[in-house]
């Protein structure tokens, strides 16, 4: 395992009696990808708003790449690109203008203007003023500003918020390009735990202010069998049969078609069973695995975010 | 050149001009005085003498840090040659430069070269600082972007030409009065638009950013916040001098266009076997030195003021509170004396408007009352500006610096 890049111990950030955050710890290592995830008001943001330099913690610390970021900010942050939230810009420059600014704050050369604004598909209005763009287009031009330069980590507050599907994909390819050709290390706070599951090879699931579970997907996620599809020649009243036999596996029609139910290996005998008594054998029984969404849930006491 | 190497000049020549500004300022033991009488020697009479001193002083300094420095390497003989050629150039392109500079502010016993020497030593000091020069560089140039680019700027420029013409134009000259009364009351006008401009251009520096959320998108760049801080007091000090020179030209200009800025004349009256003769008052060359003096003075109270504006800016977390208090404050010291019951003469004394002193003047001149100049007008507006500007700039450091953003 390669040595982390971002390691936080004990942070813990205290508003008065409120407790957001409450002793973290959690490492990212070099290169990868990170998810960041946990329900609304778990503590993500005032995480990455450490992380960004705009608030102090009560206490711990944050090391990137080794440095202790509070105490000698300027080296450990070297590197650090953050977007927080909904990207803002100075709205009387241009997309262009508004790049250089950061460019100039990272000391990026001259030519990745172009090319960020290129890989993001503004160039075409690079020249207009921010104040006139839509969300999504404040949203590229916040994914751009998080790559310019030579970027070590890049922390991202829902970065697919307000955009649409073809965007989502424009900006999933262009952290996988990045981390790929350069090696950026990516934190990633997102809400679509789906693209968390696609892009992310490690999670950190916070909630009420404290870690509580981190680790690489697969691993955290198993090879357990969550439940079963099943596919039958009557859904409607192989439902009522299973509903009657086994309750517990909380039988349902699953939109596309077919059953769902609940249950690891231990339910097969039981459902083929069932079936099988009402005269209704299984067409197809297809095993599901455990979903991030669903391990999600687990861990935050059924708290969506 | 190396950074190292970078770092070493810069620290001597910020501990040269901190320390020629504390012997300047403290006029310590005879050192001084020995320069002083040196220059008067080595220059024709009527020349200035501060001003050679000034540079004889900096170019020991100059010469003589690395000479200590240099005592503790191998290479002395050498160093001390490179040395002894270095103070004699140093010695004499300091004169070239502060001796126009000194003849300047002649009227005063504190020349602002002392106040500079002492700003320029304190930011030397700050150059010099492990990288710190870079990074500052850098930031200064994205301020100096996003002012230019921004809208406050230049309105307030085109509000500021335009206040100043409209001020000159509306003046009815009276009886007696010459185009300095004109100047004087259009650069009145000039400045005081310049002062709320650059309190309001202060007070968006820092408390703007917040309100437009673009603070959160800089701030996770590798700088220190007073570095930030730092770099936005900078611009605003150019703002402010760019605004005192623009309102400055706009009334000369306008004035030497409209009425002229000749001497100042009086009509004497023929009787008592006298011819009736045109006595001159002042001459236009005094004049001007007068004027300079009140613009010198201005722009430090423009300094201060955008200073003021950028503490309030720190203070706040978004822009109208911040824009408010900044009215406020410049309410309260404008018309302290009505709604706060403080005296006019301790106003004056804190929050003093230059130009008026030289409309007073003028005025005085077309009643053919010959008053004098107040001479302590430059380094007072120059000790008030330099001690209110430091005091917020050092009180916006350290509220900055600590404080949550959300």
């Amino acid at each position: 395992m390669s040595e982390p890049l971002l390691e936080i111990r004990g942070l813990r950030k205290h508003y008065g009696a409120v407790r957001a955050l409450d002793g973290i710890d959690l490492q990212v290592r070099a290169g990868s990808v990170y998810g960041f995830i946990g329900p609304n008001g778990a503590g993500k943001t005032t995480t990455i708003r450490i992380l960004a330099g705009l608030i102090r913690p009560t206490s711990g610390s944050v090391f990137l790449g080794g440095r202790d970021l509070r105490a000698d900010r300027v080296r450990a942050a070297q590197g650090l690109r953050a977007l927080v939230e909904v990207p803002s810009f100075y709205p009387g420059l241009s997309g262009r203008e508004n790049l250089t600014v950061f460019a100039k704050l990272a000391r990026a050369e001259a030519g990745d203007v172009d090319r960020l604004l290129e890989a993001v598909g503004l160039t075409h209005a690079a020249q207009r003023a921010v104040g006139g763009y839509s969300l999504g287009m404040r949203q590229r031009l916040g994914i751009a500003q998080a790559l310019v330069g030579k970027p070590r980590l890049v922390v991202l507050d829902e970065p697919m918020s307000g955009l649409d599907p073809s965007a989502i994909h424009l900006v999933r390819e262009l952290i996988l390009a990045e981390r790929q050709t350069r090696g950026v290390t990516f934190f990633l706070s997102s809400h679509l735990l789906h693209d968390v599951e696609t892009l992310c090879d490690e999670v950190g699931i916070i909630h009420r202010g404290a870690i509580v579970a981190e680790g690489r997907i697969e691993e955290l996620l198993g090879d357990a069998i969550s439940g079963y599809h099943v596919r039958t020649a009557d859904d409607a009243k192989a439902l009522e049969a299973l509903t009657a036999s086994i309750p517990a596996a909380r039988p349902r029609l699953h939109p596309d078609g077919g059953l769902v139910v609940e249950g690891d290996e231990a339910l097969a005998p039981a459902l083929h069973r069932a079936l099988l008594e009402v005269g209704m054998p299984a067409i197809a029984v297809t095993p599901m695995r455990e979903t991030l969404e669903r391990y999600f849930i687990e861990k935050t006491d059924g708290v969506m975010g | 050149m190396k950074a190292s190497r970078l770092g070493t000049i810069l620290w001597t020549l910020a501990a040269a001009v901190l320390i020629h500004g504390i012997v300047r300022q403290l006029e310590l033991g005879g050192l001084w005085q020995g320069l002083a009488d040196l220059g008067t020697s080595l220059l024709p009479e009527g020349a200035p003498a501060t001003g050679i001193a000034d540079a004889l002083l900096l170019g020991l300094l100059l010469g003589g840090l690395p000479l200590l420095a240099g005592l503790r390497s191998r290479h002395v003989p050498e160093a001390a040659l490179e040395i002894a050629v270095g103070m004699g150039l140093t010695a004499g392109a300091a004169a070239l430069l502060f001796a126009p500079l000194d003849w300047v502010v002649t009227t005063t016993e504190r020349p602002l070269l002392v106040y500079a020497n002492l700003l320029g030593g304190l930011a030397g000091v700050a150059l010099a600082t492990d990288g710190c020069a870079g990074r500052l560089r850098t930031l200064i140039g994205v301020e100096l972007l996003k002012v230019w680019r921004g809208r406050l700027l230049r309105t307030g420029l085109l509000v500021a030409i335009a206040a100043t013409v409209l001020a000159g134009l509306a003046h009815e000259p009276g009886p007696g009065e010459s185009g300095w009364t004109r100047a004087a009351h259009a650069l009145g006008v000039g400045f005081w638009t310049a002062e709320i401009l650059v309190l309001v251009l202060g007070a968006t520096m820092v408390a703007g950013e917040i309100s437009q959320s673009t603070m959160k998108m800089i701030l996770p760049h590798a700088y220190r916040r007073a570095e930030w801080v730092a770099a936005k007091a900078t611009v605003l000090v150019l703002c402010a001098g760019l605004f005192a020179l623009v309102v400055s030209l706009t009334g000369i200009l306008h004035t030497t266009a409209d009425a002229g800025l000749d001497d100042v004349t009086r009509e004497a009256v023929a009787g008592f076997g006298a011819e009736e003769e045109v006595e001159v008052f002042q001459t236009a060359a005094v004049m001007r030195g007068r004027m300079i003096d009140m613009a010198l003075a201005a722009t430090a109270s423009l300094i201060a003021s955008a200073l003021v504006g950028l503490l309030l800016s720190c203070l706040f977390q978004s822009l109208v509170p911040a824009l408010s208090a900044s009215f406020l404050v410049f309410a309260a010291l404008k018309t302290g004396d009505i709604f706060l019951g403080f005296s006019k003469k301790t106003l004056d004394a804190v929050y003093a408007h230059y130009p008026d002193e030289l409309r007073r003047l003028t005025e005085n001149f077309g009643r053919a009352l010959n008053e004098s100049w107040d001479d302590t007008l430059l380094p007072m507006g120059l000790t008030l500006g330099l001690l209110t500007g430091v005091l917020c700039l050092l009180i916006s450091l350290r509220v900055f610096g600590r404080r949550d953003l959300q």
